[in-house]
């Protein structure tokens, strides 16, 4: 087979294969209709095993029916081994294309990132930024690493949700009521920790390390939720004993955490938005109680920007600060204290929160 | 990259993955600076607010300045003048002093210099 004269051709490859793989192994095929961070998406995933591995990160997203309208972006992956459909062809377009190692894999992107694609050994997933569609090939569902599992297309994902206009954060989420405190801080600060507190303790979740946040007019922020899944130390996951019999584990090294997919444990506690009204910087204490206090402005900005802005990709860029800052600026900002009294914190999320409704 | 939220510096640097914070006076020293005011009328603007012996004052802006230039955040030529007007301070009475400090945290920096990031799609080629 020669190779492409373009991205688009080679795009297109992919996306024939993935309707050759629906049409060679139609019972192997699953699809949903999402709402995600405002917009419908549409996925298609020829592959019963991939489907299992991929959808429940997305389950508490489901639209109870497809609506009406286009998909605001359609996502179409298949599975090599369950459909025998291969993958078209893994060399690049001979258009420029740049590529550059990026979680386990490379990223790329070609035709003035018009394409922007992630691969690994075992997939390959390209999204056509102009048409708002994604494909990709899995070679088969049991090689997917659990990041591909627990955020799945996260990388492709990030990119189309930033065109829109929607800023990834490195946050957790919790909310009562459809109003959300943020979660904000480097990796060990207690995100999972604060957030899966909540969870067990009776608030809706929306994530412990991902948050997707849109600037509605009037300055407000509303946080979105990505995936319905979390990474957890299986030292720590003993924290939270209602959780322990649904981890995950078994995943090949050099994976150190469990997987959970959390629908599959509180399908009524996971919420895809909120109207963020607080902002928590949480900090672990030696203490077995928890406690928080207001902090400043200034301090919120430093616990929550450095990884947010750094680490993520795609990187949020000057506009990106300029946005933390607004969400700063514009909610009550908390130290949280953490005590190891894991029950102690979600009653003290809920004392936060009372106090910032009655303000 | 910076942001001053509450008289609070907050500065990112984006390449190395090093980040600052600087409060108190020296919020108000970076405030002032990235406003385009001259170090002598940032100096002014010290001794009309806070309760400072002047020498120590200046003493203490030229310590601090030559840390953010050292950390390559700023770059100034010591001749050049005010592009803005500093504040006109009239306060009943002055601010307890305390020398200004740079907060200096480099553990995204050293996790950049092990997984450096792609070039970011929205940069600027």
């Amino acid at each position: 087979m020669s190779q492409p004269a373009s991205a688009e051709s080679l795009f297109d490859d992919f996306a024939l294969a993935s309707e050759r793989a629906r049409t060679r192994a139609p019972r192997q095929c699953e699809e949903q209709s999402l709402g995600l961070a405002g917009g419908f998406v549409r996925i298609r995933v020829a592959g019963r095993q991939l489907a299992e591995r991929i959808l429940p990160s997305y389950a508490h997203l489901t639209l109870p029916r497809p609506p009406a309208e286009e998909p605001d972006l359609e996502i179409d992956l298949w599975d090599e081994e369950a459909t025998g459909t291969p993958c078209p062809r893994k060399d690049l377009p001979d258009t420029p294309v740049f590529r550059w190692p990026v979680g386990q894999g490379h990223f790329m992107r070609a035709d003035d990132d018009r394409f922007v694609g992630h691969d690994m050994e075992h997939s390959v997933n390209w999204l056509d930024r102009k048409r708002n569609r994604i494909v990709g090939w899995v070679a088969a569902a049991e090689k997917l690493t659990m990041f591909e599992r627990g955020k799945p297309l996260h990388f492709l994902l990030s990119i189309w949700l930033r065109d829109r206009g929607v800023q990834i954060v490195h946050a957790g989420l919790v909310s009562r009521r459809g109003k959300g405190l943020l979660i904000a801080g480097a990796g060990g600060a207690g995100k999972t920790t604060t957030s899966l507190a909540c969870l067990c303790a009776g608030f809706d979740y929306l994530g412990d390390d991902y948050i997707a946040l849109e600037q509605m007019n009037g300055g407000a922020f509303r946080g979105h939720s990505l995936y319905g899944s979390s990474w957890v130390e299986p030292e720590h996951l003993k924290c939270f004993p209602s959780l322990v019999p649904h981890a995950q584990t078994g995943l090949p090294p050099p994976h150190d955490k469990h997987l959970l997919h959390l629908h599959d444990i509180y399908p009524d506690r996971l919420a895809s938005r909120a109207d963020i009204v607080a902002l928590a910087s949480p900090r672990r204490t030696g203490d077995e109680q928890s406690a928080y206090v207001k902090t400043t402005k200034g301090q919120a900005l430093l616990h929550m920007a450095p990884t947010s802005m750094l680490q993520l990709f795609p990187r949020p860029g000057p506009q990106g600060m300029d946005k933390l800052a607004a969400l700063v600026d514009h909610v009550p900002c908390f130290e949280l204290a953490l005590g190891s009294d894991i029950a102690g914190i979600a009653d003290c999320v809920q004392k936060l929160f009372a106090e910032v409704v009655a303000g | 990259m910076a942001k001053v939220m509450d008289g609070e510096a907050i500065i990112m640097n984006l390449t190395s993955g090093v980040y600052y914070s600087s409060d108190g006076v020296g919020g108000v020293i970076w405030e002032a600076l990235q406003q385009g005011v001259s170090l002598g009328d940032t100096l002014t603007v010290l001794a009309a607010r806070y309760d400072v012996d002047p020498a120590k004052a200046e003493a203490d802006l030229h310590r601090f300045v030559g840390e953010l230039e050292s950390e390559n955040l700023i770059r100034l030529d010591g001749t050049t003048p005010s592009t803005s007007s500093p504040p006109r301070e009239e306060r009943a009475s002055k601010q307890s002093y305390r020398e200004p400090e740079l907060h200096i945290y480099s553990d995204m920096g050293d996790l950049l210099a092990l997984d450096p990031p792609a070039p970011d799609l929205y940069d600027a080629s």
